[in-house]
């Protein structure tokens, strides 16, 4: 039977992406022997990967520049027959979410992604919590004892782990990765800046689905202009062409980085919070009591948004 | 150019979260169901190609139970051609390997040269159903698709795609392909009132799933994820007071 836990390290350029040390974290409740696999065009060479808790390091050299997700998978791919591990922990981010079911389901390996909690039961099943329903729902999942499985898990939902005094020996998967892909990368095209530069701006009020209308949102920018302070948007408003694209907030579009952001009928996806961590000061309006957004928020008041929006048009 | 577009019929929890007295799932009265969003972007996406290159066929697969029926009427609203839903019974809906097995043995029985999927389901925002679809049946998959573009010979398509840090790669495969298509990357057309009296008459068919592996991942029960609201403090008083408090804090970071 197969056991260990294998935490992959993607490092395109690298460095461990800070996420590294929370996978560590996680694999800690596993109880088994954990392998760092570094996938790097020369792992040996990632700084700080001698992580406490860490029994081995393994690392794949990869192609240079960006390797594509089929390479990546075979890397990963390889990873799991050398050391025969029975669960493989990644950070769910574009790259893994491109194959990590793709990988489970060539190997017939159980699934979860965007998993918040990780235990082993009595019976040594795998114990799996994730969240749905915009994050209003936690629901547990369980993975036999005699399951091999792909667990994509949610940045920021354990803390790091230090590094261990003494540094481990990076061995080198005796592997071989091609850049070969059915899928040819032509250009890279980076992200253009627009007229608006919300990464400097002191306050921002942040809209949501719960303000999505024309209306609503002239609304909300005759405020801005009284009071000085910038519009921010969550995707969807942008995706239906209602707000800039230079002005979405999150993962996919700015972070930002403002003394206050108040949070108009905005849930708080995991993809609209990374965008916003740094605030000083969250506020969030929200009708809905158990809106994730209220997790992180400072202040919060569960009303309706654009009541709050008159009494702010008014009173000036 | 035959384009199957993978669509689902999602869970919405629009009020409070009330859990079946057993736990394993919520109650069905203070739900409601609708078509997943992300899944009109790929819907149009399909009926796009298709007119640009003089035709073809774009069929709508949903795996569901028979209550989904409602979103492929949408579907065929929408204008596409043809809709068939594969009966969830014996399938786990909250496994995407599972679901993205069946939803590729209807993909290769009307021999799709495209398969589109939504970029995540808004009730499990999985983001894995495409990749594990395309794993089933071998073709190379493109996630989060900005842009399509198909050859004049419809045998190459040329796709940008998000690619994190504020990037956009641009990558060529041949078709047969499958696509996870972003939100944002079109306007979704809505269905006209005929179209949609149209639709009501149409038949669409029921497929069962043929020897999919059984999934042994068992949901073990729901709960109302308990938000850590450590330093969460409530504003007093109804609007007038809360937009007062937001006041003073603009006035005090500005
Ligand atoms: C790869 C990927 C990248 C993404 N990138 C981003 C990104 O960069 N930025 C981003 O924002 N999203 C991004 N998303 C989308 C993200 O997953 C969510 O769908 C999105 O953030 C939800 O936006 P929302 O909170 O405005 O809408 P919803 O989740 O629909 O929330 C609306 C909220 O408004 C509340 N509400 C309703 N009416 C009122 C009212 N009258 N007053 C007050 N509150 C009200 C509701 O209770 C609800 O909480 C991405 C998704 C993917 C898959
Ligand atoms: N039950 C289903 N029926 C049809 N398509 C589905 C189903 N579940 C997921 N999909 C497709 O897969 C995409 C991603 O869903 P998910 O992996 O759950 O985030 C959706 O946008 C749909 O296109």
């Amino acid at each position: 039977m197969s056991s260990g836990t294998l935490v992959i390290a993607d490092c395109p350029a690298g460095q461990l992406d800070e996420v590294t040390a929370e996978l560590v974290s996680a694999a800690a409740a596993l109880g088994e022997p954990v392998t760092l696999g570094v996938l790097a065009p020369d792992p040996a060479a990632v700084p700080a990967t001698h992580f406490a808790g860490i029994d081995r390091i393994m690392g794949v050299q990869m192609p240079t520049g960006r390797p594509g997700h089929e390479a990546r998978q075979r890397a990963v791919e390889a990873l799991l027959e050398l050391t025969r591990a029975r669960t493989v922990l990644m950070p769910l981010n574009w790259d893994t979410a491109a194959f990590a079911s793709a990988l489970a389901e060539s190997k017939g390996l159980s699934f979860v992604s965007d998993v918040t909690g990780l235990s082993r039961a009595a019976d040594g099943a795998t114990e799996v919590t994730r969240l749905a329903f915009a994050g209003k729902v936690c629901a547990r999942l369980g993975i036999p004892a005699d399951n091999r499985a792909v667990l994509l898990l949610r940045p920021g939902s354990w803390t790091a782990a230090a590094l261990a005094v003494d540094a481990l020996p990076t061995e080198l998967a005796d592997v071989e990765i091609s850049q070969q892909s059915r899928i040819r990368l032509v250009k890279v095209i980076e992200a253009d800046a627009g007229d608006t530069d919300l990464t400097q701006a002191e306050v921002i009020f942040g809209l949501g689905r719960g303000v999505g209308k024309a209306e609503h949102i002239e609304v909300f920018e005759s405020i801005a202009a009284r009071l000085g302070v910038a519009i921010g948007a969550s995707r969807p408003l942008v995706d239906v062409g209602l707000v800039p694209r230079a002005r979405q907030i999150g993962q996919s579009g700015v972070t930002v980085k403002p003394k206050l952001y108040v949070a108009f009928g905005i849930s708080g996806s995991l993809q609209h919070m990374a965008g916003i961590s740094e605030s000083k000061m969250l506020v969030a309006i929200n009708t809905d009591e158990v809106a994730p957004i209220f997790d992180s928020a400072h202040l919060g008041a569960q009303v309706d948004a654009m009541e709050v929006a008159r009494h702010l048009l008014d009173s000036d | 150019m035959k384009i199957v577009v993978c669509v689902k019929q999602v869970v919405m929890l629009p009020g409070p979260v009330v859990l079946l007295d057993d736990g394993t799932g919520i109650d069905p009265l203070f739900t409601t169901r609708r078509l997943n969003d992300p899944d009109r972007y790929a819907l149009e996406e399909a009926l796009r190609l298709c007119e640009a290159h003089g035709g073809g066929e774009v069929v709508a697969v949903s795996v569901g139970d028979d209550e989904a029926t409602k979103e492929l009427r949408k579907c065929l609203a929408m204008g596409v051609n043809r809709a068939i839903r594969i009966s969830s019974t014996g399938l786990q809906m909250h496994d995407p390997v599972n679901v993205g097995r069946a939803l590729a043995q209807v993909a290769r029985a009307e021999s799709a040269d495209l398969v589109l999927c939504g970029v995540q389901s808004e009730d499990a925002s999985q983001q894995a159903t495409g990749p594990a679809l395309a794993s089933a049946l071998g073709y190379p998959c493109v996630t989060m698709a900005t842009q399509v573009e198909l050859s004049a010979d419809q045998q190459q398509l040329t796709v940008s795609r998000e690619a994190g840090n504020g990037l956009t790669e641009v990558v060529e495969l041949g078709v047969p392909a499958v696509l996870t298509v972003q939100t944002g990357i079109n306007t979704p057309r809505t269905e006209s009132f005929k179209a949609v009296m149209m639709a009501k008459r149409a038949t669409i068919d029921v497929v069962e799933p043929d020897n999919i592996p059984a999934s042994d991942i068992q949901l073990q029960d729901v709960s109302v994820n308990a938000p850590s609201r450590g330093q969460l403090q409530w504003i007093e008083g109804g609007a007038e007071q809360v937009a007062a408090k937001i006041r003073e804090l603009v006035r005090a970071a500005s």
